[in-house]
């Protein structure tokens, strides 16, 4: 996937100025910056749900997208939520929601779920689109830290299994350290690449804190 | 989860039923304290009338015709509201320019609609059931205005990514936030449409509940329009309960399953 921007503007504003960002297939890609720096408009634009812009996206044919809000359809049980948003069928949605840890709960409504579990809900559905490249939103915040720990290692067992690109938002550079092949820092107004680092150490090697602290002086 | 609701629905079922009871018993006292048979009967007669209209066939044929009409009026008034509110509710223009028209037709009074109906289409059937859903029409678009309003913008992204299909997104990302919207508009619908067609079978028409209250009302017999109301209301009474509840419940069951098991 390729994203060209020449310039986004909202009215008046302009959010985001000349950047470009690659995605390769199999890669885990880090998007920090502060919030409110223009991530998620970043994000809509490459999952094609932003079509005012000046610039080009190519090679995002087929994308999903785990969403900050987890926005299933409340009225349809968890199977439901795979198979009618994405189109898969009922034995690959139990087999997804195995997955994720949630076997056995195609019958539970999302209100049913705690967020944590209705987060990973919304991984199986992206999963299911068997997309080529997978955006996550924040996908950690408001889970109480050792969720979000789980979360994130499971979401990295089911990257490796899959060739897809994966692009995620996160203002936490610790998951950062701890998940991406590469981290690229938005910064100012309006927002360009202000910086863009490799992470050379492979994932079971790593020492996270230190690799966080690398990250910070690093993209500075 | 069965057994909890069927005590919950006898719970209701008996304050309902004594509560009725009560009322008749303060209508029978009201009867016999004033003793006059003719202006105020008592509920015994009003039933023995109630009897020998069913038993003569007349009550059956002049509800059927009334029903008939509430459900025309009711599918008309409903599909063209809807439309008209859905399209206000995601256009802006639409609703800048409709918006006028929509509270000029609230405020016009049921009955110069129906005047102007007959007036202008002639007595027929049709200018009947135009006339009441003419009369529906602005508060259903009103009510599914507010629906389209709040559908949620993010499970459009998540439609629009995902690529549901046109009609699977209808049905089960749009349908379903409209549903609470469309129960209400149906609800208030239906109470505000059977009153609206008796008054047109009132000052035109030659059948139907509203036609034999008219009847009765100059032959100054207290007991049949008694009758005849009464029993039109149980009908409606009986749809609202066995038709517009449940479906209500079966629509809600997810929020229901969300509140008892949440966590």
């Amino acid at each position: 996937m390729r994203v060209e921007i020449r310039e986004k503007r909202f009215g008046a504003t302009c959010v985001l100025g000349a950047l470009t960002l690659e995605t390769a297939p199999g890669e885990i890609v880090a998007l920090t910056g502060p919030s409110g720096v223009g991530k998620t408009t970043l994000m809509r634009i490459i999952a094609g749900l932003d079509e005012t812009f000046d610039g080009r996206v190519s090679g995002a044919d087929r994308v999903a997208m785990a969403f900050q809000a987890p926005t299933l359809l409340p009225w349809r049980n968890a199977a439901a939520n795979l198979t009618l948003t994405t189109g898969v069928d009922a034995a690959t949605a139990g087999q997804l929601l195995a997955e994720v840890g949630l076997a056995g709960r195609d019958d539970a409504f999302p209100g049913q779920l705690s967020l944590g579990q209705q987060r990973r809900l919304g991984l199986a559905r992206a999963l299911a689109a068997e997309p080529d490249l997978l955006l996550m939103d924040e996908p950690f915040v408001s889970l109480d830290e050792a969720t979000a720990a789980r979360m994130r290692a499971l979401t990295l067992k089911l990257l490796e299994r899959r060739c897809v690109a994966t692009l995620m938002a996160t203002h936490d550079l610790l998951a950062a350290a701890e998940m991406a092949d590469r981290v690229v820092a938005l910064g100012g107004a309006p927002a360009t690449l202000t910086g863009e680092t490799r992470i050379e150490t492979p994932r079971g090697a790593r020492d996270v804190e230190a690799e966080a602290a690398r990250l910070r002086a690093a993209l500075r | 989860m069965t057994t909890r609701r069927r005590n919950g629905d006898t719970g209701r079922a008996v304050p309902t039923l004594v509560s009725l009871a009560l009322f008749l018993a303060i209508w029978s006292i009201a009867a016999v304290a004033t003793d006059q048979e003719a202006l105020f009967p008592s509920p015994w007669r009003v039933g023995g009338i109630l009897w020998r209209e069913a038993a003569s066939g007349a009550l059956a044929f002049h509800l059927l015709a009334t029903l008939a009409r509430v459900l025309a009026a009711f599918v008309l008034a409903m599909a063209i509201g809807c439309a008209i509110g859905l399209w206000m509710g995601r256009n802006a223009r639409a609703n800048l320019w409709g918006d006028p028209w929509l509270i000029a037709l609230l405020n016009l009074p049921a009955l110069v609609t129906i005047v102007l109906c007959y007036l202008w289409i002639g007595l027929t059937e049709a200018a009947a059931i135009a006339a009441v859903a003419i009369n529906k029409i602005p508060m259903v678009a009103v009510m599914m205005r507010e629906g389209a309003r709040a559908l949620d913008p993010g499970l459009d992204d998540m439609a629009r990514i995902y690529r549901m299909p046109p009609m699977a997104k209808l049905r089960h990302v749009t349908a379903p936030q409209l549903a609470p919207h469309f129960a209400a508009a149906g609800r208030a619908g239906v109470a505000l449409i059977w009153k609206i067609v008796l008054v047109v079978e009132f000052l035109g028409r030659s059948n139907g509940v509203g036609f034999q209250i008219h009847l009765y009302f100059q032959l100054f017999e207290v007991g049949h329009v008694l009758a005849y109301s009464l029993s039109f209301v149980a009908v409606m009474l009986t749809i609202e309960y066995a038709l517009l509840q449940p479906w209500e419940r079966r629509a809600s069951r997810w929020r229901q399953a969300g509140l008892t098991n949440a966590g």
